[in-house]
């Protein structure tokens, strides 16, 4: 199967991982190297969140929980319990996709705003166990020397190679969402998305589809959490806020409901946008707010829309250029 | 054995009684037709049947087996299929697509075998692409296979719900007026089709307004007026019924 018979989508996600690799190198500021790093974690956590917002359409709002959960139960494992890395990786991956079952169950049958409501509950009670129960997670001070990984004689210490260890795990949790939402479930997802009552009527159980699209996204942001906790290697209760659910939850919509190339531009550049228009000062709020309005307002389809028309518009422009030459 | 058999349902919305008392057996292999007037309650008696709605009180028996208590996707994987009256095509899904999500309640895969596309996975899809295909060329739109659902014609959306719900392997299908917004040439070609959906031995339960529609496919018509069954019979004996003569089709009598 050659490149030309790959659909538009996919030609960008590969574009975008091969940029994203070419990127690290040509940023000389450290700390922008290191807002890279993060963007690409919060990449990993709106591909997950991908699942249940844009294609099942549920408004889940505990994103900050489900990561926070994942970052501590690494955390936990690896120092605590003294477990090697990546068993902790395992673990934050079964604690969160545990707690994806466990928030389904009850509140699915709820929609709309009484979903995206009870979530938001659910994600403050979580952030004030992680706060307050400090026996276990250390409350206020949080959990401190966390490793970075090795992969047999590979050293994942230094931020480099860390970064190119993080774009690798983007590239295959990419690769398989892509996979899910190519197939029978992916339908089955939009689907439950577009009319639940017809989505019934043709034999899919909404319910069940749902806890399926919550227990993904729980993986993902246990990976999420488990890679910024080694990023960062130490973490604390205050940064898993509802401030960051929506925060991913507006990278998503920016990027392009529903689009998983979407998913990852609008991380990475939202994560940068503050970055950017930090010497705007005081006024850096409002501008972001505007942009973000704009975008929202102008193009409902995102980043990725926006991409689209892009390539469009420069392919008949080349076209345009090839057949005035043919005619000279 | 009756295929389906409804006993004494009633149906009730707060003081409304949509349906009252209602029983009928539905014929393994015939043609099934229910009429009444605007808001006689044959939209909430498919609404009963398929489980969207807990019935007040009665019970509902698909090939001799109590359904009451089963959710609407449990029932279409015993059997059951519907349409709907307000057409609800999945928008977002391409024509192919939303046929294809209804062989999903056939197909056994799990999301792991999915994402990782074994062998298993390529050799099912193959098997509900043949039959997605077949369902599509059922009712005629194969050559529209890549369309956005949304896109095609009223008429060919109620094509597009039929194939769907076909693609669900049901022994019984539930049609709310298939008829309703269609010009007379395709109303003539749906009557074909059902004949043809029930020619593949499938049961068909139909209701509409268009008595030409009615009269010349089914086997047995029953007649509702608020809720209640007044009449039960060949169209023939149904057209002649005095008591329907006067409840549903009034003093200017009935127009095929
Ligand atoms: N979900 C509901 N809630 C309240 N009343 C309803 C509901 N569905 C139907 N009804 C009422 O039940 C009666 C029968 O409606 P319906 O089954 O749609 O009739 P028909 O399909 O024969 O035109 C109407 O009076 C309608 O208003
Ligand atoms: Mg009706």
């Amino acid at each position: 199967m050659g490149i030309r018979s790959l659909s538009m989508k996919d030609k960008t996600l590969i574009g975008i991982i091969l940029v994203l690799a070419a990127l690290y190198p040509l940023i000389t500021n450290s700390y922008m190297k290191f807002v890279l790093m993060t963007g690409i974690v919060n990449a990993l956590l709106v591909v997950g969140l991908h699942f249940i917002f844009g294609l099942t359409g549920q408004l889940h709002m505990a994103m900050a929980a489900f990561w926070g959960v994942g970052s501590y139960a690494f955390a936990l494992a690896v120092t605590r319990l003294s477990w090697p890395y990546w068993l902790g990786v395992f673990a934050a991956i079964v604690a969160v996709g545990l707690l994806g079952l466990l928030l389904g169950f009850p509140t699915l049958r709820l929609k709309g705003f009484y979903l995206a409501i009870t979530t938001i509950g659910f994600g403050e009670i979580v952030r004030l166990i992680l706060l307050n129960w400090a026996p276990v997670t250390g409350g206020v001070f949080g959990v401190a020397g966390l490793p970075r990984p090795t992969i047999g004689p590979l050293q994942f210490g230094k931020n480099q190679p860390f970064y190119y260890l993080l774009l690798a795990i983007l590239a295959l949790l990419t690769l398989a969402a892509r996979m899910i939402e190519h197939s029978k479930y992916g339908a089955a997802f939009r689907a439950v998305h577009d009319d639940e009552l017809a989505a019934e009527a043709v034999g899919l159980d909404p319910t069940r589809l749902k806890i399926l699209a919550f227990v993904l996204c729980g993986v993902y942001a246990g990976i999420g959490g488990a890679m910024y906790a080694s990023l960062m290697q130490y973490i604390s209760p205050e940064v898993y806020t509802l401030e960051r659910s929506q925060m991913l939850a507006m990278m998503l919509v920016i990027g392009g409901m529903g689009s998983l190339p979407g998913a990852i531009m609008g991380s990475v550049l939202l994560t940068f946008l503050p970055e950017v228009l930090r010497f705007l000062q005081q006024w850096y709020l409002a501008v972001y707010g505007a942009i973000v309005i704009v975008i929202i307002v102008y193009r409902p389809t995102g980043l990725w829309g926006i991409w689209v028309r892009a390539t469009e518009w420069i392919a008949t422009l080349l076209k345009r250029r090839g057949d005035t030459r043919g005619a000279a | 054995m009756a295929l389906l058999e409804v006993s004494n349902v009633t149906m009730q919305f707060g003081g409304l009684t949509a349906i009252d008392n209602l029983s009928t057996r539905v014929e393994k292999g015939e043609i099934h037709a229910v009429i009444g007037p605007n808001g006689a309650g044959k939209t909430t008696l498919i609404n009963v049947l398929t489980g969207v709605y807990p019935a007040t009180s009665g019970s509902v028996s698909f090939e001799g087996v109590r359904i009451d208590g089963l959710r609407p996707y449990e029932r279409v994987k015993l059997g059951m299929a519907r349409t709907f009256q307000n057409l609800r095509v999945f928008p977002s899904l391409s024509v192919r697509e939303n046929v294809t999500v209804s062989q999903f309640c056939r197909t056994t895969s799990g999301v792991v075998a999915n994402t990782l596309r074994t062998r298993a996975v390529v050799r099912e899809e193959a098997r509900v692409r043949d039959r997605v295909d077949e369902a599509l060329n059922f009712v005629g739109l194969a050559d529209k296979a890549g369309w956005p659902s949304k896109s095609l014609p009223y008429g060919q959306q109620r094509l597009l719900e039929i194939a769907r719900a076909m693609a669900t392997e049901p022994k019984l299908l539930l049609l709310d007026e298939p008829g309703a917004g269609m010009t007379l040439q395709e109303t003539q070609g749906l009557g074909v089709l059902i004949k043809r959906i029930r020619d593949r031995g499938i049961t068909v339960l139909l209701i509409d307004h268009k008595m030409r529609l009615i009269m010349t496919v089914s086997d047995v018509v029953t007649v509702v007026n608020f809720g209640k069954k007044i009449a039960e019979d060949t169209p023939a004996a149904v057209q002649k019924d005095p008591e329907v003569v006067r409840a549903y089709l009034g003093a200017r009598g009935l127009r095929t």
